[in-house]
């Protein structure tokens, strides 16, 4: 693997009919660092997350990880075998199954094809990373509990110990706090500061501002598909375009 | 509690008796059993009542096929009557190779086709094991093809259930015709011998009912295991999220198209043993009404649940023999009431009754109203 920045971004482009979603969009996201990618409504944060994981294909650019892997090239189950690891908006677990069960699904080794994952029985050492994960999210003695009747935080907080059992190297978190409560937040923040790691890079896109304070290092201000500022929290808040872009003019 | 089953799972707030298929398996395999015994004497049932048994038997792994890929990964297919088709007309055509061969006389279309020869593509149905190898193979083949192009387009929910309808319509035309050797409309019949024994013989009768309920017995043991597996649980994931399980690593396509294929096989293996007890087969098991009835058993019997589409093909059917037989007019009223208090109470199918008293009790006792 090469050493470049965890996710290069460069010349992204994509239009949806006459709308430009994404408008040559270059963006670098260096392994151990936090992201907060921050904008009002249709800035194109969800649809650069759809490029990075293969849902949806960028006009032109070029998406790198780890500086050589070209994700453009690859399909969604592919990027995320390759250390992608993605938190969609709503949380998505699946309902039917057990908390411990979702945790299983998600010990998909990147080392074995499709085939010998459908005819796999999990190891002990993978049942007691599936275990170590329940404690982790804070869900030790939940296991058993059906996914479906979890509250909204506890689906969140699964969600992401699913992802965390992959070991991603790049992150991406879709607005994790939407909808929680004060103290689920604050739990939330908890979690997303330990996933920190030198090889890892991890870029959460966000609204509530007080949330972003609290984890990013660095935050991109995207609007109408392009960067319009970057840098620490203190200077986003204090440049003038920001206001505007948020307030209207 | 609940004295039915040994556990109760509560699933999207329903409460679903699990660990019935062992128990249902072995009594499948036991009657099985009984029903062979019983073909070596006089005594015991009629070859008209092991006949019915059979028949049903043979709907019930239908359904159960059918609720492996809809209760389980969610899809929905109105047309798997094709793969019963296949099955039939595969067996059919084995079954007049063989009478043609040993006694010479040619089946219908034939004759009304003017032919001396039977087409080409009977050659080597005479065999059984060549007849049963293709029963396995060729179903798999066509929903593999199927399967590729649909879930490679990620065509899926109404729209991919629109297609298997729109395919089942296709193949019932298809066969209609009189000169695609398969018999045309009066379709294939004039069955004399299977595996050497005589099709009219009551020890016949009873292998053929007693394989059908063993066949029936095995997929609700096996199909229970493997939706326990970690593949089940896939299967299950591919119905709740699959764009989850996607960016999981899982490439959903291969998953889907497995399933699908198993399915298919299951109930071509349905019609194979169906053809032989009812003696016949012509285009109408391609029509759009069985594929929807199909659907209409698992329904009712309770998605998702393997016995409950089983109980449910059995009981329809039941009851849709003894009510056609007696008021023949009142049936689709009778089916239509039960669809749409299913539908109201039952939600479940009627599997749930266990779940849905408890919900009325605690609702009568002042509960919280709604479960």
């Amino acid at each position: 693997m090469t050493d470049g920045p965890a996710l290069y971004v460069d010349g992204l482009s994509v239009r949806f009919g006459s709308l430009r979603a994404i408008d040559n969009l270059s963006l670098l996201v260096n392994r151990g660092e936090i992201r907060a990618i921050i904008g009002p409504n249709g800035a194109g944060k969800t649809t650069l997350l759809d490029i990075v994981t293969g849902k949806t294909r960028p006009d032109t650019g070029t998406v790198l990880l780890d500086g050589g892997l070209d994700l453009l090239a690859m399909s969604e189950p592919q990027i995320a075998l390759a250390g992608v690891g993605r938190k969609f908006q709503k949380p998505s677990v699946f309902e039917a199954l057990s908390v411990r069960d979702n945790l299983r699904l998600a010990l998909r080794a990147p080392g074995r094809s499709i085939f010998a994952e459908m005819g796999h029985r999990l190891g002990a050492a993978e049942e007691a990373r599936a275990e170590a994960m329940l404690e982790r999210i804070g869900m030790a003695g939940m296991g058993a509990r059906r996914a479906g009747v979890l509250s909204h935080g506890e689906k969140q907080w699964l969600e992401i110990g699913m992802l965390l059992l992959q070991e991603p190297r790049v992150l991406l978190l879709d607005e994790p706090v939407a909808g929680m409560s004060d103290s689920e937040t604050d739990r939330t923040a908890e979690l997303v500061l330990s996933l920190r790691a030198p090889d890892r890079a991890i870029v959460v896109i966000e609204h509530d501002m007080s949330f972003v304070e609290r984890i990013a290092d660095v935050v991109t201000v995207l609007h109408e598909g392009r960067t319009l500022v970057e840098g620490s929290m203190a200077r986003v808040q204090a440049d003038a375009r920001v206001r505007d872009v948020y307030l209207g003019r | 509690m609940n004295a039915l089953a040994p556990t109760i799972v509560r699933r999207r707030g329903f409460a679903v008796p699990q660990g019935l298929a062992g128990p249902v398996a072995a009594v499948l395999a036991a009657a099985a059993v009984a029903v062979v015994v019983a073909g070596r004497t006089d005594a015991g049932p009629s070859v008209y009542l092991m006949n019915l048994v059979g028949q049903a038997a043979v709907y019930g792994l239908l359904a159960v096929a059918l609720d492996l890929i809809w209760g389980y990964a969610g899809i929905l297919s109105l047309g798997h009557g094709l793969y019963f088709a296949i099955g039939g007309y595969l067996i059919a055509m084995h079954l007049v190779t063989v009478a043609f061969h040993t006694s010479g006389t040619p089946p219908d279309f034939m004759l009304f086709m003017g032919w001396t020869e039977l087409p080409v593509y009977y050659a080597g149905m005479d065999m059984l094991g060549y007849s049963a190898a293709l029963i396995l193979l060729l179903p798999a083949l066509v929903a593999f093809l199927f399967g590729l192009v649909s879930f490679r387009s990620r065509v899926t929910g109404v729209y991919f259930a629109i297609i298997t309808q729109a395919l089942v319509y296709v193949a019932m035309l298809l066969f209609f015709r009189n000169d695609t050797g398969f018999g045309g409309n009066n379709g294939m019949t004039g069955f004399t011998h299977i595996a050497g024994q005589p099709l009219s013989e009551r020890g016949t009768v009873a292998v053929l009912c007693a394989l059908s309920l063993l066949a029936a017995a095995a997929a609700l043991f096996g199909l229970d295991r493997l939706v326990r597996s970690r593949f089940g649980h896939m299967l299950v994931a591919v119905r709740d999220d699959e764009a989850r399980l996607r960016f999981l690593g899982y490439d959903t396509l291969w998953i889907k198209l497995a399933v699908w294929c198993l399915s298919a096989v299951l109930a071509a293996v349905a019609g194979a043993l169906y053809v032989p007890q009812v003696g016949i087969v012509n285009p109408r098991v391609l029509s759009p009404e069985l594929s929807l009835e199909i659907a209409v058993w698992v329904a009712i019997g309770g998605r998702g649940t393997l016995v409950g589409a089983f109980l449910g093909a059995v009981v329809i059917t039941t009851l849709k023999f003894l009510l056609t037989a007696w008021i023949p007019v009142l049936w689709p009223f009778v089916l239509s009431a039960l669809v749409l208090v299913v539908v109201i109470t039952l939600p479940n199918g009627f599997l749930d009754a266990g779940g849905a008293l408890a919900r009325l009790r605690r609702r009568a006792a002042g509960g919280e109203g709604r479960a």
